[in-house]
């Protein structure tokens, strides 16, 4: 069965106060209807539907565990094959989560509702467009969208989603990568993704080269602030990606011996 | 037959000094080559012949070898020179001019760099002459002779930097004067060299450093050789390659050559380049209005310096040529408008002067690439060199690119049919006096507070806020521009950075309290940060109880947590307490000064910073109302 995509008005937004923020009211398309503008595509969504059950039901995955992301991402992104240009488009994500997923925003983030400061959990339903952190489904597609290696085919079904889910994985490496402006910059992603997933700064304690390193959020957030720090005075679209290598490579390094200055 | 070194003596109790002050006055902040090429331009720009003929300013740059060095060397009599010379290496700078010599005569190499102007006023005046242009230049330290009110220099500081680019600090002139000298023919030839002051093998005579190149009259111990006239100056010139064109001007030629900061030493093609597009840079008004031309002459090669081929600054020059087409909204790239900004000149102490004048705001819409110098303000007035590039990227959030020229003073109707009208005159002069040495920029200086009444503080601290909201209007027509009078106001006595994305910076309650200034710069000779500022309360009812600065490292979005520790910091203002405390594990730097004080400035340095990436500078005023003293 096609879900029919739509763009929630923003006159809406009013109408997502606490009880909603809380789980205690649902709303449902015939009580938006006023404020929902069709955007002319139907999609199946029934993949992701089955994705978030077999999550749910998984032992491994406890709920609202970052892995969550990590897991839906694949099919979420395959599934909701849209064009960046539609992406970017926030009312699309707001109908998505407050309409259509809202079991799921609640599975993944209630622990961040806060009735006297509600900010946080109606960021997961109503933030989106530039801000690639907040909104819970646009955050992951956009995670997923940065990160994914093509497959030679170009087939959705052939594409490598493993870098996506170190990153989506790995609360703190989402975050810092999501929430600035370099991540605009695919070969800047992937390279963040590669050099500081916990796979790689494992590996790189294991070979005992640093005598007493980080915690790998440490290095994460150390090293992604010290990379914008180094943009303030580079270019990063003029910088071949060997170099953008080069550079993550030589601030990591200076963290993991503790001689990255200043905090 | 040739010229001789003589140096004056001075007694034992006199000052000495190590080196020349003036030298280090120019160089501070902006060592490199600009100071140079911005100061030179100046004196010649300043000296043109009241015609309807450009000034006409050529650097030769050449470097000599072997047996051309030697016969060179030795017109320049070097030997007696470097006598002298070795005498002061007991200072550093005197130490660095040995070292130079004896490089130069190791390598039998030295770089001359001449500059050579044409259509200008020559070195006029007596040899002892209580104001000339010779004694101005030759002679004086720190005093000017240049007429007060219109001339780009006014300190007479800026021929320094002469000396401060010869390795030898030793700086030769010949000159053809444009008006008859009664006693002797042109051209005139004298050469100067500023050593520390030094005594003599013996121990007996100390020359107090001050050392001429020119002829001696009789035998008087310790008298000033002159300027060496007619045939034998030609002769002389000719041995120095130092020869000129007929037509009245100055050569003045600058021996070891060297831009005292720079890592290496650039060769003559790249400096060439670097001249040319200085002179295009800093001088566009002068050469757009046929005032003045520079050329570069390299290994006999010459190259003007024309505007055609910088065409990054031709969206300034769009601004005065499609002045008369202005529009009155920016709707199509390349379209200018312009407005008027008013600046009320008080009158002077002596209650002459004071005028309701204008400035022109002329606006060009940029087009796409056109990306140098965009959303920039050059402040230019008469003399026809830009003052400052003033930028004022994302003035308004969403603006539209722009690049605008200020013109002020005898500028003002440049572009019009009108002529400079009194108040013109008027402000001229104003803006002249608002010109710290270096010329680069319109501030709070010593001159205005000396020549003008209250008022003047006002006025010039207003231009650069007047300059923003009339911007404002023009590159965003549709904002909503109710600002309040209160706002505006704080918006002017900002200080600290502003906000990189144009987003409206969150006062600090100091910063609606205190006015001031500040400055950060990173010094590539000591891979550190420098920085400085001047504070004080708003109200005269308020004093300054502490002043905290600290170093911000910039993120591409904002600033981060990161903080670069400050090593030094230090004060003029008496009875200042300094430390250096730790807050949140980075060292920071705090004044506490003595009670009654309310304005107080600072300079200081960061540790080394091998990153150098963006960082700014913080500083927090603690004020309170004013104790009884």
């Amino acid at each position: 069965m096609t879900t029919e995509l739509y763009h929630l008005q923003s006159a809406a937004h009013p109408m997502i106060d606490n009880r909603f923020l809380a789980d205690e009211r649902e709303l449902t398309e015939e009580d938006l209807r006023p404020y929902l503008q069709p955007l002319g595509r139907s999609i199946d969504l029934s993949p992701v539907d089955e994705r978030i059950e077999e999550i749910r039901a998984d032992d491994d995955i406890d709920a609202q565990d970052s892995l969550i992301d990590a897991e839906l991402a694949p099919t979420l992104h395959r599934t909701l094959d849209l064009t960046r240009n539609e992406a970017a488009d926030a009312g699309l994500w707001h109908y998505l989560c407050v309409v259509r997923f809202p079991e799921f925003v609640h599975y993944r983030w209630d622990h961040v509702f806060d009735p006297e400061s509600p900010g946080n959990m109606e960021e997961k339903f109503l933030k989106a467009g530039t801000d690639a952190y907040s909104n819970a489904l646009h955050r992951i597609w956009w995670g997923a969208e940065l990160t994914y290696e093509e497959g030679e085919s170009g087939d959705p079904e052939d594409r490598d989603y493993s870098r996506t889910k170190q990153v989506l994985g790995f609360q703190e490496l989402a975050n810092d990568i999501l929430d600035h402006d370099f991540a605009r910059y695919v070969p800047v992603t992937h390279a963040c993704g590669d050099l500081l997933c916990h796979d790689a700064l494992n590996n790189l304690k294991e070979e005992g080269a640093y005598d007493d390193p980080p915690s790998n959020s440490n290095i994460v957030s150390r090293t992604t602030t010290l990379l914008r720090e180094e943009l303030t005075v580079r270019r990063v679209e003029m910088m071949e990606e060997d170099d953008i290598v080069e550079t993550i490579e030589n601030l990591r390094d200076d963290v993991m011996r503790l001689e990255a200055g200043w905090s | 037959m040739g010229g001789q070194w003589g140096f004056t003596t001075s007694r034992p109790t006199d000052a000495r000094y190590g080196d020349d002050v003036a030298k280090y006055a120019m160089s501070h902040g902006e060592p490199g080559l600009k100071t140079f090429v911005r100061e030179v331009l100046q004196n010649s720009n300043d000296a043109r012949l009241d015609n309807d003929q450009p000034a006409r300013v050529t650097f030769k740059l050449e470097s000599l070898q072997g047996d051309e060095a030697i016969e060179y060397l030795r017109a320049l009599d070097i030997e007696t020179w470097a006598e002298h010379a070795n005498l002061a290496s007991d200072t550093e700078s005197g130490k660095h001019i040995a070292e130079a010599i004896k490089r130069i005569k190791d390598d039998e190499k030295i770089r001359i760099l001449t500059i050579e102007d044409e259509n200008t006023e020559g070195l006029l005046g007596e040899e002892n002459a209580d104001e000339s242009n010779f004694t101005a230049l030759v002679r004086d330290v720190l005093f000017s002779s240049k007429s007060g009110d219109t001339a780009g220099g006014s300190y007479g500081l800026g021929k320094a930097v002469l000396w401060l680019y010869s390795g030898l600090s030793l700086v030769m002139f010949n000159s053809t004067l444009s008006e008859p000298n009664p006693k002797d023919q042109s051209p005139r030839l004298i050469g100067r060299t500023r050593l520390p002051t030094h005594k003599s093998e013996d121990g007996d005579t100390v020359y107090q450093g001050h050392g001429w190149y020119g002829g001696l009259n009789g035998d008087e111990e310790g008298a000033r050789p002159e300027s060496i006239w007619g045939g034998e100056a030609e002769s002389i010139a000719d041995d120095l390659q130092l020869s000129r064109p007929d037509g009245p001007g100055t050569s003045i030629q600058v021996v070891d050559f060297r831009v005292p900061t720079a890592e290496e030493r650039l060769d003559d093609e790249e400096l060439a380049d670097q001249i040319t597009e200085m002179a295009i840079e800093w001088f566009w008004p002068a050469i757009y209005r046929g005032d003045l031309e520079v050329a570069v002459e390299v290994d006999g090669e010459t190259k003007q310096a024309s505007i055609d081929e910088y065409p990054q600054y031709e969206p300034f020059t769009n601004c005065l040529d499609d002045r008369d087409d202005s529009v009155s909204e920016l709707n199509e790239p390349g379209d200018v408008a312009q407005a008027s900004i008013s600046l009320d000149v008080p009158e002077k102490s002596d209650g002459s002067g004071g005028a309701d004048g204008q400035l022109g705001l002329l606006v060009r819409r940029a087009n796409k690439g056109e990306y140098q110098h965009r959303n920039e303000v050059a402040f230019v007035r008469g003399a026809g060199m830009v003052v400052e590039y003033y930028d004022r990227d994302r003035v308004v959030v969403g603006n539209q690119d722009f690049h605008a020229v200020l013109v002020g003073g005898r500028a003002r109707p440049w572009g019009t049919d009108e002529s400079p009208q009194d108040a013109d005159t008027i402000v001229e002069e104003f803006l002249t006096a608002a010109e710290p040495p270096q010329h680069d920029e319109w501030v709070r200086t010593e001159t205005l507070a000396n020549t003008y009444s209250r008022g003047f503080r006002t006025a010039v601290e207003g231009i650069k806020s007047d300059v923003t909201e009339t911007l404002r209007g023009l590159v965003a027509p549709d904002v909503d521009r109710g600002t309040t009078g209160a706002q505006r106001l704080g918006n002017r006595f900002k200080i600290g950075n502003k906000s990189r994305s144009g987003r409206s910076d969150r006062e600090s309650p100091s910063s609606q309290r205190v006015t001031g200034d500040t400055n950060i710069s990173f010094d590539d000779v000591y891979t550190h940060w420098s920085f400085n500022g001047e504070v004080e309360p708003l109200s005269d009812r308020n004093e300054i109880r502490a002043v905290t600065v600290s170093l911000i490292r910039m993120a591409e979005e904002r600033a981060t947590s990161d903080r670069l520790p400050v090593k030094n910091i230090s004060s003029d203002t008496t009875g200042v307490s300094i430390s250096l405390p730790v807050q949140n594990g980075v060292q920071v730097g705090r004044l506490e000064p003595a009670p009654g004080t309310s304005n107080i400035s600072f300079e200081g340095v960061s540790i080394e910073d091998h990153r150098q990436v963006e960082t700014r500078l913080k500083v927090s005023v603690d004020v309170a109302e004013r104790r009884d003293e």
